[in-house]
């Protein structure tokens, strides 16, 4: 018997797989990549989906146009208000509801403070991933401010359920926009803070700059969107390239990294962290009394014309789609979610992990800052 | 601070950190302390934590449980409850917090109002968590099935704001139809009510909750959501093919029922009821050949049916007796078919040719007519009897309730159907000027008053008691005082002067007294009750009928136990006579069309069922 020689020239020798999730705390959700490596380098990156087992687009074209409204917050947990507004932008254009000025201003208030604490909830991660706790804490200990401002506004923390065809379920309350006021005077103080604390830390510094370089060129091929997109160079954001709600209203820069690597990524959110704050700001002082609900037939009898549409919003990740089809009935005929992290996330990954060092795979997941229930839904 | 300067590494920066190690944490320390930030401490003023439910104001619709997206809302039987209403039914929700996803759609399209959400959220499970549903299901059915009743109710959360009309996922207000100014209604005889534009009845039958409370209340039960939810889904066939089901006089019913749906119906609690009755005229008047969507006719199985009386009750009988198989004929005495829809429900309310819309439509599935035929004077009613397989009676009520008072045999003094009659067949043209006095509050006395200010005349509504006790539809009675008829409160008939002529009418200012039974309170006249006369040309008396069936034999009108009221039968129409069924306003306590419907129906399957055992196929 001729035994396996134990060098370079057998691959089985040469390579080991290595899971990497769904329970290791580097991945971001329940998602795994099983990586094929060789010493401390990845040789081949191969997604595994599939284990959220979720079925919503299925479980969608089962239910009433607005019960699905308590379903769908539930495909991105860190910012589920991008679904409810894409999914009642996508109802309202077909069925042609024109939603009230005020209603409108209040879906921006929603997606920047959602847009605000996706932040805080991605960068915390990477404080997990490079061993920072403390940042960890600061933020989701931030975070959780933005949740006590929704329970007020909409009576749940996590998952609103607080967008409804035709506008918002209910008015601001009284008191609230103060609220927010002084929540973000908090924020434009713990700003410079963090610069300080996570943004200038050497050992974050060291972590990610360099890594994981994407040119431009190759992100759009590979179809990145929003941040992951922008901080490669390429000025793209359909809040300025297709203003939807109010946001040819107002006031606001898309700020300009493009280095195309890790460090650019999460200071290119840092920075629209800003611009977030900025518009926030507009809001209050332009916010518009008046109605904030269209009114529309009741659950039971709400049909949406026959048609479809793509409506798209500009979440923290990038461009969150719903391409959804009816058919003139109570349920939707069809639903197909588009999450931002499905490019980068399922598809770019496999070519971007090939080559880094294993350390650094955690710390890539967190810096394109994507969320698995994207791709699983 | 830029771009650049962020990028800036700086190893001292960090530091910044250290000042927190002196700072009071994020957390606040539960339950000793609770977060402040809302106007009152604790969970936000609209959490949506448990469910309360005010069981007392719900009516059990259960609606909540339809539109859970998680299915969590289970409708149970309940016992010892004081109902809101005569509609509600006995079952609860009861919520599976193992299910729940506290979206609160539940509490959103609570048509009552009752269903709210509290600030309450804890929910401790004391037994070990291994424990099995097997072991110990009181305990798992205590701690995860809630019972939604008053134990949060001084905590309430998200709740659904009374005053603010935007507050509401379900519309509560009505789309009237259009209808012809009272001025311009009132001289003339045409249809003043609009039957709905397209664009109006989807938009009415939008509200609709599919609930199906209204079914119930329905005296033939037709499906009510699902011809709704086809309006407004825009098809009026689909939704004139449900009505079918259970009522082939579309049309009639739609423009004059008395819609005990809408009574019922939950939207009504808190805003205006649906308008059932105009979306069914809508569908209705919106399919010209009502052939194309009626049932499939069977061939004739060789059995021959007899209906006396050509009103709804025959009508309906004849239709699904028809499509039963049975060969109908139909003996009517008069020129026309139709009987009181036909002499007692004036034009501008439901135009004869609507009317002839439905009824040819039924004739058309090939029911024999014999116009101008009275049973007992044309033919023997036991002829009938011998030659058909079964008999139905639908003669109605003719015999009209006399006032009992004096002066009640003069001239002039009518009777409210006989009126009616007058006015349909084109003897009465003209009462300008006239004075006219009509006894009674229900619709026939409505009937009256209107077609007589049509007429020109000045009319006075007496009635024993309140407006509001009155039996007539309130939209009739809003709709008489707009036409300018006066209506007299309990006023109890006392004489009615004149030589040969009626010419003055007295009656007395009644006390209502309450009814030591629990019904409606009584008028009663003492010594003290001012008595007023006014003059009259004509006193119309319309305070009811009773049936008349002089034309079977006494022996049969014994038999089948006749008590000069009605005619008792079984829910098949059968009556104690073999082979002799009975439906319409002469055995039906609600004397109405649709109830007279609904008999025609229940007694052609009664034939059905009776036809069966004789030839021992059961």
């Amino acid at each position: 018997m001729e035994l396996t020689p134990l060098n370079e020239s057998n691959d089985d020798y040469r390579y080991y797989e290595l899971f990497i999730g769904p329970n290791h705390p580097g991945i971001e959700g329940n998602f795994s990549y099983i990586l094929k490596m060789k010493g401390h380098t990845v040789a081949e990156a191969t997604p595994d989906p599939g284990l959220l087992h979720r079925g919503f687009e299925k479980l969608m074209e089962r239910r009433l146009w607005t019960q699905n409204l308590a379903l769908i917050p539930r495909i991105c947990v860190p910012e589920p208000d991008v679904n409810e507004v894409a999914y009642c932008m996508g109802i309202e254009h077909m069925a042609k509801i024109e939603v009230p000025k005020r209603a409108q201003y209040i879906r921006v208030i929603v997606l920047e403070l959602a847009r605000i604490a996706s932040f805080l909830f991605g960068v915390s991660g990477l404080g997990g991933t490079t061993g920072h706790y403390t940042s960890a804490q600061w933020l989701i200990g931030d975070r959780d401010y933005i949740l006590d401002l929704f329970e007020w506004l909409t009576g749940g923390r996590v998952y609103h359920i607080y967008q409804y065809p035709g506008g918002v379920k209910n008015d601001l309350p009284e008191g609230w926009l103060d609220k927010l006021s002084d929540f973000l005077d908090y924020m434009g103080k713990r700003l410079p803070e963090y610069d300080k604390f996570i943004f200038k830390n050497p050992i974050i510094q060291k972590r990610t700059v360099g890594l994981g370089y994407i040119s431009a060129d190759e992100a759009i091929e590979n179809g990145l969107t929003g941040p992951n997109l922008r901080a490669s160079g390429v000025i793209y954001d359909i809040r300025k390239a297709q203003p939807y709600l109010v946001y040819d209203e107002l006031d606001f820069e898309i700020p300009k990294t493009g280095d195309g690597d890790a460090f650019s990524r999460i200071l290119q959110r840092r920075l629209e962290l800003g611009e977030s704050i900025k518009i926030l700001r507009q809001c209050i002082k332009q916010i518009p009394q008046g109605p904030y609900r269209t009114k529309v037939p009741n659950p039971f009898q709400f049909r949406v014309p026959k048609g479809s549409y793509y409506s798209k919003v500009e979440s923290s990740r990038g461009e969150f789609g719903y391409y959804m089809v009816s058919d003139g009935d109570v349920k939707p005929y069809r639903v197909y979610v588009r999450g931002p992290s499905y490019s980068i996330g399922l598809y770019y990954a496999t070519k971007a992990l090939v080559g880094m060092r294993i350390e650094d795979v955690p710390v890539w997941i967190h810096t394109t800052d994507m969320c698995p229930p994207d791709f699983d839904r | 601070m830029s771009s650049q300067d962020i990028e800036k590494k700086n190893g001292f920066a960090p530091i910044v950190g250290l000042k927190y190690l002196f700072k009071k944490p994020h957390t606040v320390r539960y339950p000793k302390e609770d977060l402040e930030v809302f106007p009152i401490s604790g969970n936000s003023p609209n959490y949506r934590g448990f469910h309360t439910n005010d069981l007392e104001k719900c009516i059990g619709c259960g609606n909540c449980a339809r539109v859970c997206p998680t299915d969590a809302v289970t409708m149970v039987e309940t016992t010892d409850l004081k109902p809101a209403n005569k509609f509600a039914k006995t079952v609860r929700p009861v919520f599976d917090y193992g299910r729940c996803c506290f979206c609160a759609q539940c509490v959103d399209v609570c048509p009552t109002g009752s269903l709210q959400m509290s600030r309450d959220y804890i929910h401790t499970f004391h037994p070990s968590v291994s424990i099995s549903v097997e072991e110990e299901p009181e305990i798992v059915s205590k701690d995860f099935i809630w019972r939604a009743d008053s134990t949060h109710v001084g905590n309430p959360g998200y709740v659904r704001n009374e005053k603010n009309k935007f507050d509401k996922v379900i519309n509560f207000e009505r789309t009237a139809p259009k209808k012809t100014d009272p001025a311009k209604r009132k001289i003339s005889f045409s249809k003043y009510v609009q039957i709905y534009s397209k664009e109006e009845a989807e938009k009415e039958a939008s509200r609709c909750l599919g609930c199906g409370a209204c079914v119930e209340a329905c005296p033939n039960e037709l499906h009510i959501p699902e011809y709704i939810s086809a309006i407004s889904k825009g098809d009026p066939e689909e939704s004139l093919t449900w009505i079918y089901k259970r009522n082939p006089l579309p049309l009639i019913c739609g423009e004059v029922c008395t819609h005990q749906c809408e009574e019922a119906c939950v939207v009504g609690i808190q805003g205006e009821p649906l308008a059932i009755r105009w979306l069914k005229a809508f569908s209705a008047s919106n399919v010209d050949d009502y052939l194309k969507i009626s049932n499939f006719l069977p061939k004739s199985n060789g059995k021959k049916l007899a209906a006396i009386g050509g009103g709804p009750a025959s009508l309906s009988f004849g239709y699904y007796a028809r499509l039963l198989g049975y060969d109908v004929t139909i003996y009517e005495a008069e020129e026309k078919l139709g009987g009181a829809m036909m002499w007692g429900i004036p034009i501008y309310r439901l135009p004869k040719d609507e009317m002839m819309k439905d009824i040819n439509a039924i004739l058309s599935t090939r029911i024999e007519v014999k116009l101008n035929t009275k049973v007992g004077r044309d033919v023997k009613f036991e002829d009938l009897m011998r030659s058909y397989d079964a008999v139905f009676i639908g003669v109605g009520n003719s015999k009209p309730m006399t006032l009992r008072i004096k002066g009640e045999d003069l001239e002039n003094v009518v009777q409210g159907l006989t009126f009616m009659h007058m006015v349909n067949d084109g003897t009465l043209k003209d009462l300008n000027g006239k004075k006219i006095v009509v006894v009674g509050g229900g619709n026939v006395a409505m009937d009256v008053a209107r077609s007589s200010v049509r007429l020109g005349a000045d009319v006075t509504i007496v009635y024993r008691r309140r407006i509001k006790d009155m039996p007539a539809d309130p939209e009739e009675i809003e709709d008489a005082s707009q036409e300018g008829v006066k209506i007299v409160e309990m006023g109890v008939p006392i004489e009615i002067y004149g030589e040969k002529h009626a010419k003055e009418f007295e009656y007395a200012v009644a006390s209502l007294v309450p009814d030591p039974s629990g019904g409606r309170p009584r008028p009663v006249v003492d010594d003290k009750s001012p008595h007023v006369k006014i003059s009259a040309d004509y006193v119309v008396a319309a305070i009811g009928q009773t049936p008349s069936i002089d034309f079977i034999p006494v022996d049969i009108q014994q038999k089948i136990g006749f008590d000069g009221k009605s005619i008792p039968v079984d829910e098949y129409g059968r009556t104690k006579v073999k082979g002799l069924f009975c439906g319409g306003d002469a055995s039906n306590a609600r004397q109405d069309i649709i109830s007279a419907i609904g008999s025609g129906m229940r007694a052609a399957k009664g034939v059905e069922v009776y036809l069966a055992k004789e030839e021992g196929n059961v």
